[in-house]
């Protein structure tokens, strides 16, 4: 039937139709881009409190066999093994008290090192001349400051800002003071109730530490082999039993702020999760406490007296990735970890097999983005770290790029972080890759996506994250507007 | 974030998604005019692949759009490009499929 201005029902619907389909297509357009930029994908820095940030459904993937491979007898963990630790016993051995001359020069050579560097670097050949090469790229890294400084302003008052609680009066938590039998304990009220159940525990402390702003939770029974030997917080360089009340520990994940840390390594910053971490499990420590529990929280940058990565693979958060950083599945390798050590009854959760590191045995991203040549490239790991067969970087050649690249001192790099294809905000595409590769026995759906990775992504090269004339001071992806100086300052 | 307005908004969001319903119904109302005018013949199983090509072309510019809402623009063109291209020749095959009797 035509109206009366000649246009009939149905030419009406067909073209109210195409509009329609063409708009509904915009649409889509628009929710992707929606999804891409949404306050929500910030996992950990989103709207996704009390909770919401673990999102991974683990239980499919529960295993009772961690994912770091058993070869031998597994021993304590030297501390020297810890490069900051290992940094700070070198620098006390070359600063000389008043009118005394220093007990270690370079000169002297690593076999007059006392030890347990001695045998360290012994067991290592060239990792002392790596540190030696990082010492002389800090002089050269301090000279060329004054040329980036109007370039990158914002990203050091940024990291200066989140850095502020490390040290000083207003840092928290307090460190140990004493032995772990006395300043775990300190400060603990006399236990007033029951709790119903370990799992009531577990439950419990889980629920508190979202609320303190925790991303991702896990708790695992502590094994010794996991426990620093050599030093002791509160006590000093001292070999020591693991205390009997270290039974349980809380593991605590957070994310640095994505698009700072995409923007690594110049524009990133460790800190950022640092203070997250540090205030979470400060407060856990005091919350354990007044339960009447003993409590120790270990927290970024060095307060830990255990080793982080296999106690979060051992409460289940995920797997040691290629470049030695744990990769969860919420957050991929922008994962940084603290944790609580008590006595308080809980329940362990169990590790997870999600298929990351077999992945990590092919994918070798991060260690062809790696400025410093610090990642293994092997197909498989190779080395062999106290009865455990995994992935061990070259701390020595890491640390040397942190004192190379643009920033007003060393303070990180980061790129195997932010270029590891896991390390993924939290949007509907990533979430189908999250929810299929996992359940892809085949492991043609991985293969698929590392593919589409290599192809799609475009990625600056190791060299290019140096500054000249080495490199051109590139980052992974550009900068957010509001951490670029130019956008704010007259230069 | 001019799209958090509305993505952000837990009344203006299902108001989004309700009103791309309404277009996808006007879109599959017009659309079946549109084949019955052309002389095609459409069966359910027709119906059915025409909606699994037109979800591929929905998810390709959904995917796209997500990698350069995310700071990925290189990553979403080649996501498009390339998902595009394999959509174009499957639409051209499909559409020898919806002309046979």
């Amino acid at each position: 039937m035509k109206n009366t201005k000649g246009i009939n029902r149905r030419d009406f619907i067909k073209k109210a139709g195409l509009i329609g389909g063409a708009m509904s297509l915009a649409g889509a357009g628009a929710a992707g881009l929606a999804a891409g930029a949404a306050s929500e994908s910030y996992t950990g820095w989103g709207r996704t409190a009390y909770g919401k940030d673990q999102f991974f459904n683990r239980k499919p993937f529960f295993t009772d066999t961690p994912t770091y491979e058993k070869t031998g007898a597994p021993a304590r963990i030297p501390y020297v093994d810890d490069l900051f630790n290992r940094l700070r016993e070198l620098r006390r051995l070359m600063m000389a008290p008043p009118g005394q001359a220093p007990a270690w020069s370079w000169e002297m050579g690593a076999e007059a090192l006392p030890e347990p560097l001695k045998s360290y670097y012994a067991d290592r050949p060239g990792a002392l001349d790596e540190y030696r090469q990082a010492l002389e790229n800090a002089r050269q890294q301090r000279a060329n400051w004054p040329k980036y400084r109007a370039d990158h302003l914002l990203a050091e008052a940024y990291s200066a800002a989140h850095a502020s609680f490390l040290s000083g009066p207003g840092s928290f938590p307090p460190q140990p003071q004493g032995p772990p039998e006395e300043s775990d304990f300190r400060g603990m009220d006399n236990r007033y109730l029951e709790l119903k159940s370990p799992r009531h525990g577990s439950d419990l402390i889980k629920q508190i530490t979202h609320t303190f702003g925790a991303s991702l939770v896990g708790i695992c029974r502590l094994k010794k082999e996991w426990v620093t030997q050599g030093f002791l917080r509160g006590v000093g360089r001292t070999d020591f039993e693991v205390p009997a009340h270290w039974n349980y520990v809380v593991v605590v994940a957070a994310p640095h702020e994505w698009d700072s840390m995409y923007a690594n390594p110049i524009y990133g910053n460790s800190y950022d999760a640092y203070s997250k971490l540090r205030f979470i499990v400060g407060k856990l420590e005091v919350f354990i406490k007044k339960l009447g529990y003993p409590a120790r929280a270990q927290f970024p940058p060095t307060s830990f007296d255990i080793a982080m990565p296999p106690v979060a693979i051992d409460a289940g958060l995920g797997e040691q990735g290629r470049h030695g950083v744990l990769i969860t599945p919420e957050l991929g390798a922008n994962t940084r970890l603290a944790a609580v050590i008590t006595g308080m009854p809980l329940e362990a959760d169990r590790p997870i097999n999600a298929g990351i590191k077999a992945f990590c045995n092919k994918c070798k991203i991060c260690a062809e983005e790696c400025p410093s040549g610090a990642i293994s490239f092997t197909d498989k790991p190779e080395t062999v770290v106290r009865g455990y067969r995994r992935w061990a970087i070259h701390q020595e050649k890491c640390y040397k790029v942190w004192n190379t690249v643009a920033t007003s001192h060393a303070r990180g790099c980061r790129v195997c972080i932010a270029v590891c294809p896991y390390t993924r905000k939290r949007n509907w595409v990533h979430n189908i890759v999250r929810v299929a590769d996992p359940r892809d026995p085949t492991g043609l759906f991985a293969t698929a996506m590392l593919g589409m990775q290599k192809t799609f992504f475009s990625y600056p090269g190791p060299e290019a994250y140096l500054p000249p004339p080495d490199g051109s001071n590139k980052t992974y992806i550009d900068p957010p507007k509001w951490l670029k100086t130019d956008e704010w300052f007259i230069k | 974030m001019y799209f958090d307005v509305i993505f952000g908004s837990t009344v203006l969001k299902p108001l989004f998604w309700m009103i791309m319903g309404g277009l996808l119904i006007l879109f599959f109302s017009g659309l079946r005019l549109w084949f019955s005018d052309q002389g095609i013949a459409m069966r359910w199983w027709k119906w059915a692949l025409f909606a699994a090509w037109f979800m591929g072309v929905y998810v390709t510019i959904a995917g796209g759009f997500t990698l350069v809402g995310e700071n990925e623009a290189r990553a979403g063109l080649y996501f498009m490009g390339v998902f595009g291209t394999l959509l174009i020749i499957l639409g051209a095959g499909l559409w020898r499929i919806l002309n046979t009797k």
